[in-house]
């Protein structure tokens, strides 16, 4: 097997560029490439690089005209390996790395246990499911298109991801979206961009659907909070809190100043609630809307402003009838 | 295998181009008034290769001793200082692949007709002639002063590697010297003025040449 190494491009501390390359320089994959550097490695691998000194003047006279002309030498150099790549770039002056894939670090275990899930027997589509989710679950906490190294592992089904030690913050990102998750803590704002964060959720509710699954174990570290489980009744809890926010229908709504919010009771603080003036548009118009907020600090807020004029952002699910409130701008501020 | 790989020895100048077609390109009616007076002199030459056209009007492009560039002075005046002439030398040739392909040695403009956008002018018709005359490319060795001005003016590195480390300076340059924290993702989005100094900062050119970056081989596909 040939050894790999991961080529990193810094810009100001943060990855600007990163490939894969095999020790023969025979093949490479981009994991993340903000500039176009592909085209760079392409050229270093396939045709080299010529520089070009001056080494000489040609001076060429006729009558009262003189011209000099400057004679070039060029120097063709080819590259092969990863290491001579790295050297070139270190002469342009670019912050770069080079790590060999030995000292990649973990950064998600992606565990399914159940009767048929074992790595000898798992189907091709089972073992795509989590390809897929562990992926999006990656480029979500990376927030960019950038792809792990994948490994299985032996016994039931497990898909190791792994990244050089230069993004090993990642885990901490990684561990956040599964916490959020495992407290049915959907983001809907994100979820709506239809970036990375909808497609994890997408094919992470397709997992629970998967037959004979009893529990999903996802490890970020050795640590005993770096280890989420869930079992088959909460992975269909999120998948159903997935699908009433999918079903849900984008909310937007000024609130003048002689609309007027209320119920900010004691147990409505509790669950974060209040009530709103019905908004056109919606299937029970001319009722009063109940809403509710996820967020304590914007509670606070709306309750602050309740006789302002405030923007509400947010999305009305219909199966229960109520607003989940994700931004409350007031009028006075810029909004963010 | 060099960046544009050049054959040498030309049968016949003719099958290149015509002398009679050179100096429809040097004769700026278009061009802007300044440049108007600046009337194409084609210089005599007794260098000129026997079996090209030999003249025009009493005078002749001059081919190099070697037969391969074709010479044009253009000055008005015929200053023999070569910064107050306005003085292009370009090269004809074929690729091993039988294209032709025009290269730029020297471009030097009157001093007067500079910043005015002659330069561009004439880059745009050179590249409206060329293409006509089945020129497939036009290429050029930047020299450090260049670097910017050629890309403007719609030349591209020949490599990737040339521009990446022109981009990466570029934006140390103007974090470094005018506190542009601002990451430029392309030559073409930086405003030109940031790229001049005064008398207490340095310009980008002068930046390059200290970073030691110079002599870039630039191409324009025709």
């Amino acid at each position: 097997m040939k050894k790999v190494y991961a080529l990193t491009i810094m810009h100001e501390n943060e990855i600007d560029f990163q490939c894969l390359i095999s020790e023969d320089g025979k093949y490479f994959r981009v994991q993340k490439d903000e500039l176009d550097y592909e085209t760079m490695i392409n050229e270093l691998l396939s045709n080299g690089y010529t520089s070009v000194k001056q080494v000489d003047t040609e001076k060429i006279t006729h009558g009262d005209y003189v011209y000099e002309k400057a004679v070039y030498e060029e120097e063709h150099k080819v590259f092969h390996t990863p290491q001579e790549i790295y050297e070139a770039l270190l002469e342009d002056g670019f912050d770069c790395k080079l790590e060999s894939q030995d000292n990649f670090i973990d950064v998600l275990e992606f565990s399914i246990d159940g009767q048929d899930l074992g790595i000898e027997v798992i189907t091709a589509t089972n073992k795509m499911k989590i390809t897929t989710a562990a992926n999006y679950l990656f480029k979500a906490a990376n927030n960019e298109d950038y792809e792990p190294v994948e490994r299985e592992k032996s016994g039931s089904y497990s898909l190791v991801l792994s990244d050089t030690q230069t993004n090993s913050s990642i885990k901490e990102s990684i561990l956040h979206i599964l916490n959020e998750l495992k407290s049915m803590r959907i983001d809907a704002e994100k979820f709506f961009k239809k970036g990375h964060y909808y497609s994890f959720l997408m094919s992470f509710i397709d997992i629970a659907s998967m037959r004979h699954l009893e529990i999903l174990t996802l490890k970020v570290g050795k640590g005993k909070n770096d280890k989420i489980s869930l079992n088959k009744q909460q992975l269909l809890q999120i998948k159903q809190a997935v699908e009433t926010i999918q079903t849900s229908k984008s909310f937007d709504y000024k609130k003048t100043q002689e609309d007027w919010l209320d119920a900010f009771e004691v147990n409505d603080k509790q669950e974060r609630k209040f009530k709103l003036h019905s908004v056109d548009g919606f299937e029970d118009d001319g009722q009063l809307r109940i809403c509710y907020v996820e967020s304590e600090e914007l509670y606070r807020k709306i309750q602050e402003h309740s006789r302002n004029v405030i923007n509400f952002r947010g999305h009305y699910i219909s199966a229960t009838r109520t607003v989940k409130i994700e931004s409350a701008t007031v009028a006075t501020e810029k909004e963010e | 295998m060099t960046l544009y790989e050049k054959e040498y020895g030309i049968e016949d100048c003719n099958d290149l181009i015509t002398v009679d077609e050179i100096k429809k390109l040097y004769v700026f009616d278009k061009l802007g008034e300044t440049i108007e007076k600046v009337k194409p002199h084609i210089r005599k030459d007794h260098c000129i290769d026997s079996r090209c056209p030999s003249s025009v009007d009493g005078y002749s492009p001059r081919l190099s001793h070697n037969g391969k560039e074709v010479w044009l002075d253009l000055s008005a005046n015929r200053i023999p200082s070569l910064l107050e002439h306005c003085c292009i030398v370009n090269e004809y040739c074929y690729t091993q692949s039988r294209q032709k392909v025009v290269i730029i040695h020297n471009i030097t403009l009157k001093k007067s007709l500079r910043g005015n956008k002659v330069l561009s002018q004439m880059i745009q018709r050179q590249k409206r002639f060329y293409k006509k005359n089945n020129f497939k490319r036009i290429v050029l060795t930047a020299t450090h002063s260049g670097l910017i001005v050629w890309h403007r003016l719609g030349f591209k590195y020949m490599q990737k590697r040339d521009e990446l480390k022109i981009l990466k300076n570029l934006n140390d340059y103007l974090k470094e010297v005018h506190s542009i924290t601002k990451r430029y993702k392309s030559i073409q989005e930086v405003e030109a003025k940031l790229l001049y100094g005064d008398d207490e900062t340095e310009n980008f050119t002068d930046w390059l040449m200290r970073k030691n970056i110079n002599y870039i081989k630039m191409i324009m596909e025709l």
